[in-house]
């Protein structure tokens, strides 16, 4: 079952649940707004010092068979934030009663997400189709929240592939509780105070569907939007997010009793330590420890979404999710007497970022820091592969709150170079006959190759590994006919892909010539400057040195050929032959510069990009048959 | 009495692995062996990542206050040799409640064994890390994952099922996605129910027994009875391994099913539960949620359709009219069932409803056009193939229509807007069909009715000195392959250019469309492109098939041990028209091929007509399905037909 993300704040994949829900449309398939629309999109809360009831009134008409998609329903919730005053029904264009939601027809599932191996979570799940277009839904249901640790996300977006003519927030609290609110592009509530509450309201519209773009930072920012949290609140335990330090405290004290091990474990524990004497020796040790006896499993019951499980849990069972697993790791250096902290993140390769001014959970991962000895090791504790003190792509680059009594703050995990993520990709081509071409290719890959190879190689066996490589070496059409993959050490940041294809479409045969095609750079299709409407966001560099050896078939000849060179600010290209008797050498060196480009410079990148494709196309190896 | 009734259903026999010895590790809970403990691979699968050691279950009925219900136990050790074989060690148990009834699971016990040291450790289950997942209203499940576990580890589990539903005596599947070293079932049967069971993907059992357990006389009521024991046995079963073109693994897994088919009581009298499939299609008949609602359709749709309009059409046109109608009138939930779940009045007031409503109402609507029309029973694609000699309901998901139109028998179906009015949609395609007549039943091959085809038409004008060649695309989908693009792109522009643009083709502008409302047409698109124009010493060079439109690999592995099942037969056509650039001549056209065997046909040609090159080219497959034995010769032809069909055309200057 897959869950379009409502908002990117609400639901993440890897244990942090966040409980505030609101609809979820099943289905992903973008609509236009002719096959159907919200008319309105009404949001009420209120907050009585008791209680938090969200009401959410919906009316959505269906204009045809591909609209139907708003007429798909999927409400999350759990035991602590019950649906309640579910209704539903359909009328016809005029308001003509057509049909009202039986209370049969309301299914209740689990709700399942990817990477998550159990949640207390449950949806709703029905549907309102009817067969004559247009038709008007109308839905409404009131969620009450016993705890709570965010008021709203709120974007007028309810799908985004169907506008909102009309969306409403209406916020109704006590005159005297403290809310922190942000509110971006979207005109300023007037908060009326009267009875001793306070009401805000605000409204907006999602006039122009937005679509993925590729290499876009995510976009939902850019629209408008009210995210308000509570400054103070209960949550399993009281908290506060009257700034990043008072949540960091909250999340510190969630985790406060979660150190202790199991004396079988903390005297294994030590003596793995025992004869280690640096700090960095003994995290080591404890890091390797951590990857070879544990495993990924995450389990969100109840507050499971923000607190981890302690480490007596992961312990025992030697699983746990990110949370439970950094926890684990914290707890065994604590116990070595090293100092570590619990930090949260934004994972992914692009991340949209922290608003930093609503403290709140924004967070879908945790990883460990460890200062030591003037610096600073980061330790991503669910891989059971990556090198001690590496990160990678999924956290590189980017702020993290470290959690620390008191003191939480800001800090920026270390972003990958050029060096780290460089790859040297070498292939050698004998050629017997035309359509016979056999090619070993050799790859040193680092940075997220690395990282996507090394865990396929821990986790997948052969043939789902050959399964891959079929669909992946950068040949137009080829057979795999052997390979191999090595990591010399667990701490190597490189690994090695060997292999042999024969290439059944090279060389090409014209007259008395043989034309070889390069084997691919993998470059992203990017869209035409008319229709690109969000920047672009690398937050990685790419680098790559390929080295192309041909043999010289038996009575032919070759020529090189002059140095070829594409530079800008955005990157580089370049590719230059040499020759001798036997072979020719094709040097290919490929970089794409980490950063923004602006929709401004959009054009230029874009044509960047589009000279290197057609450039790349153009460049052939080309042997000719000897003068007899 | 005789309590069980063998049948066999054969498949494939599957090759038998050598694997070592191993049968004999102790079946004792929590005795696992140091060989066990030190195995490092599957003897006769060395490329496994896990291994079944032994999996024993068990049947048998209990009594209490209420009657028998049956209680199923299940004791499993596997070997784990490498980390991939963990998702060994997360066992999901269905659970099935109805009406206020439900199955229980109790009695779990979970350990992972672990060489510590030189000795082993066991670390058994926190109870607490046990999940229920509610999956439909009716199936839920409970999931655990093993603890501690690393490579070489082995684990162990168990637990009971206690069942209220006698209809459903659990099977047995022999065969899982890791090898298995010995799988073993014993049901022990009472005299009250008679089961029949089915064996799918073998030809037997190693070992097989059925007897009298003479130990402990049993009672119930006036009845003294000893209980049947029916023990089955397979030994070294190979993993299972999944290949494209199947229908579902159901299909192909090494299992037994089973189906209640006798109730007896206590004074000997006795009702067969399911005899006949005339008796099963009798009962459906007068059922409230079949036979009855498509009677009452009948009659709702006097009022819905123009009969007397009707009546004046002749038989074909009356039919398609009917059908078209029905279409438009009312819609498919997208659930597949086989009885419906409201009566006629509700669907005809909300319009919608499952496949069992639609299509019913359709029988309904055609009888009451005067259309003598059926329902089908039948299995979709997933949900595996009906054994026709086993008269049970289980086996089917789906309700189609057969219509006899001027005494010809059409099979037809309304759920599919876009699948072509009087054929069923390719997800139906799957064996045979069920009619059910009034008072009696018969069978109907579920074939494909029309073909599935893609015809495709480029005019490309080279021109020297241009990096690409503007090249104008026509392309018509026929039959089933217009189902597909209609429904997965929905006539989108954005959904056509994404399609288009993943075969290359950069669509320039408007994507043109026609005929996307009317199943019954031919799915044109039309739109320009352009695609790179390759030069070498002053010559033209042109792939006449666009690259991406190659056939392409559809078959990557060297063997296969399922057939290939393609649904419906297909057919690709290409017309490639290369206008000839002023100044320029033809030095190299493609040579010409043709093919014509019982796997496939293929012909290719070329010709100079005037300034024009013209490439016509087609390959069609002769079958839908073809046996495993027959995989190495298609994968052949493919091989061919993709060097055929990327020749090039060269033009130099005149």
């Amino acid at each position: 079952m897959v869950f379009p993300l409502k908002n990117v704040l609400q639901l993440r994949h890897s244990g942090f649940f966040v409980t505030f829900f609101l609809v979820f449309v099943s289905g992903y398939l973008f609509g236009e707004s002719g096959d159907a629309y919200i008319r309105k999109y009404t949001t009420e809360i209120k907050y009585n010092f008791k209680h938090l009831s969200c009401k959410t009134s919906l009316e959505i008409q269906i204009n045809n068979r591909e609209g139907e998609n708003l007429a798909e329903f999927n409400i999350p919730y759990t035991k602590k934030n019950r649906i309640t005053q579910l209704k539903a029904s359909i009328t016809d264009i005029n308001g003509g009663a057509i049909r009202e939601l039986g209370k049969k027809e309301v299914k209740d599932m689990s709700l399942f997400r990817d990477n998550i191996f159990y949640s207390d979570a449950f949806c709703k799940v029905f549907e309102l189709k009817y067969n004559v277009f247009p038709y008007i839904i109308e839905l409404e249901y009131v969620q009450e929240f016993e705890e709570f640790y965010m008021i709203t996300d709120w974007d007028p977006v309810y799908h985004s592939g169907f506008k909102t003519q009309n969306a409403i927030l209406d916020l109704q609290i006590p005159q005297d509780y403290k809310v922190n609110i942000y509110a971006n592009h979207i005109k300023a509530a007037k908060p009326k105070t009267t009875d001793g509450k306070t009401v805000y309201h605000w409204e907006a519209s999602y006039d122009t569907i937005r679509s993925d773009e590729v290499f876009s930072s995510l976009h939902l920012m850019t629209g408008p939007c009210v995210i308000i949290s509570p400054v103070d609140f209960t949550y399993g335990i009281k908290g506060n997010m009257i700034n990043w330090t008072a949540f960091g405290n909250y999340m510190y004290d969630l985790m406060r009793d979660g150190n202790a091990l199991p004396k079988e474990e903390a005297d294994h524990v030590l003596k793995l330590i025992s004869n280690s004497i640096s700090n960095i020796d003994k995290a080591r040790v404890l890091y390797h420890y951590l990857q070879d006896e544990t495993r990924y499993i995450s389990v969100n019951i109840d507050i499971g979404g923000l607190q981890p499980y302690p480490a007596d849990y992961v312990a025992r069972n030697k699983f746990g999710d990110c949370k439970a697993l950094v926890n684990y790791m914290h707890s065994m250096l604590k116990l070595a007497g090293i100092k570590s902290v619990y930090c949260l993140v934004q994972s992914g390769s692009n991340p949209h970022g922290i608003i930093k001014e609503i403290p709140s959970q924004q967070f879908d991962h945790a990883i460990l820091m460890i200062p030591i000895e003037k610096d600073t090791v980061w330790l991503e504790c669910t891989s059971n592969v990556l090198p001690f003190g590496y990160l990678g792509s999924f956290t590189q680059g980017r702020e993290v709150l470290a959690i620390e009594k008191d003191r939480s703050c800001f800090v920026r995990t270390p972003a990958q170079s050029l060096a780290d993520v460089g790859a040297s990709c070498s292939y050698r081509f004998r050629t017997e006959k035309a359509g016979n071409c056999r090619a070993e290719i050799d790859f040193l890959l680092q940075g997220k190759a690395f990282e996507r190879l090394a865990t396929m190689k821990s986790d997948l066996n052969r043939e789902e590994i050959t399964e891959y490589l079929k669909h992946s070496l950068p040949f137009k059409s080829f057979e795999l006919q052997t390979w191999s993959v090595d990591r010399p050490g667990r701490d190597d940041v490189s690994i090695r892909l060997k292999a042999t294809v024969t290439l059944p479409d090279q060389p090409r045969t014209f007259g008395e010539s043989l034309v070889y095609d390069f084997p691919a750079l993998s470059l992203a299709n990017f869209e035409k400057p008319s229709e690109r409407k969000l920047p672009v966001h690398f937050s990685f560099p790419v680098s790559i040195h390929d080295t192309l050896v041909y043999f010289i078939p038996q009575g032919y000849t070759a020529t090189s050929s002059a140095l070829r060179k594409i530079e800008n600010k955005f990157g580089s290209w370049q590719i230059q032959s040499t020759m001798d008797d036997t072979s020719v050498t094709i040097v290919r060196n490929w970089t794409l510069y980490p950063g923004d480009i602006s929709i401004s410079d959009y054009p230029s990148f874009y044509a960047f990009i589009s000279t290197v494709k057609d450039t790349e196309r153009k460049s052939k190896l080309i042997f000719k048959l000897k003068n007899r | 009495m005789k309590t069980l009734t063998a049948c066999m259903f054969t498949a494939l026999t599957f090759m038998i692995i050598p694997f070592a010895r191993g049968q004999d590790y102790s079946k004792k809970f929590g005795d696992v062996s140091m060989d066990e403990m030190t195995l490092i691979s599957c003897p006769g699968d060395l490329k496994a990542d896990a291994m079944v050691l032994y999996d024993i279950g068990k049947s048998s009925f209990v009594r209490n206050d209420n009657g028998f219900y049956i209680v199923f136990e299940d004791h499993a050790r596997i070997k784990i040799f490498r980390k991939p074989g963990f998702k060994s060690a997360t066992i999901e148990i269905p659970l099935y409640q109805y009406d206020k009834r439900g199955e229980e699971l109790n009695e779990i016990k979970a350990v992972t064994y672990n060489l510590v040291d030189g000795k082993i450790k066991a670390t058994t289950i926190d109870l607490n890390t046990i999940y229920e997942e509610k999956i439909t209203e009716n199936h839920s499940v409970k999931k655990f994952t093993l603890p501690d576990l690393k490579e070489g580890s082995v684990i162990e589990y168990k637990y009971k099922v206690l069942s209220p539903f006698l209809f459903s005596l659990p099977g047995w599947d022999f065969q899982r996605e890791i090898p298995t070293l010995l799988s073993d079932y014993t049901v022990f049967m009472i005299p009250f129910y008679e089961y029949t069971y089915v064996l799918q993907g073998a030809s037997g059992f190693d070992e097989f027994e059925n007897y009298k357990d003479e130990g402990i006389i049993k009672t119930f009521g006036p009845v003294n009875y000893y209980e049947m024991v029916t023990h089955f046995v397979m030994k070294e079963v190979p993993a299972f391994k999944e290949e494209p073109f199947t229908t579902t693994k159901e299909d192909y897994l090494i299992k037994i099913d089973f189906q209640l088919s006798k109730e007896t009581d206590v004074d000997g009298t006795w009702i067969d539960v399911i005899n006949t499939w005339d008796k099963l299609g009798k009962d459906l008949m007068k059922d409230v949620n079949f036979g009855k609602y498509m009677s009452n359709c009948q009659s709702l749709a006097k009022g819905l359709f123009d009969i007397p309009k009707l009546s004046s059409m002749d038989e074909n046109a009356r039919f398609y009219t009917i059908v078209k109608e029905t279409k438009s009138m009312v819609r498919w939930d997208d659930k597949n069932r086989i009885y419906v779940n409201k009566t006629a009045k509700n669907f005809v007031a909300e319009k919608t409803g499952n496949s069992a409503a639609v299509n019913l109402f359709l029988a309904g609507a055609l009888n009451a056009g005067g259309i003598e029309s059926y329902p089908v029973l039948l299995s979709t694609r997933s949900n595996g193939k009906v054994k026709v000699d086993y008269p049970f309901l289980h086996y089917f998901d789906y309700v189609a229509v057969i219509a006899k139109v001027n005494e010809k028998w059409i099979l037809t179906d309304a759920t599919e807007i876009f699948c072509p009015d009087g054929s069923i949609p390719p997800h139906c395609i799957n064996g045979k069909g069920l009619i059910v007549f009034k008072d009696k039943t018969g069978w109907v091959d579920l074939l494909p009715r029309t073909t599935g085809q893609k015809d495709m038409e480029f005019t490309m004008e080279p021109a020297p000195g241009r990096d690409s060649i503007p090249v104008t695309c026509n392309i018509m989908y026929t039959g089933y392959e217009a189902y597909f693009i209609k429904k997965n792109l929905r006539n989108k522009q954005d959904e056509l250019f994404k399609y288009y643009q993943s075969d290359q083709l950069d669509p320039e502008g408007k994507i043109e469309t026609f005929n996307y409302e009317d199943p019954n047409k031919n799915y044109v698109v039309h739109f320009k492109c352009k695609i790179p124009a390759e030069t070498l010493d002053g010559k033209i060079i042109i792939s006449p098939v666009p690259n991406d439109f190659l056939p392409g690999r559809l078959f990557p592995e060297a063997v296969r041990k399922l057939p290939v099942n393609l649904n419906y037969y297909r057919v690709r056509t290409f017309t490639s028209r290369i206008l000839i650039p002023e100044g320029y001549k033809v030095s190299k056209l493609p040579e010409d091929y043709s093919a014509d065997d019982d796997y496939m046909k293929i012909t290719y040609s070329s010709k100079q007509e005037g300034n024009m090159i013209v490439i016509s080219a087609m390959y069609s497959f002769k079958k839908v399905i073809y046996q495993p034995q027959e995989y190495i010769n298609l994968r052949l032809h493919f091989i061919d037909l993709n060097s055929i069909f990327n020749q090039k055309v060269v033009m130099e200057k005149s």
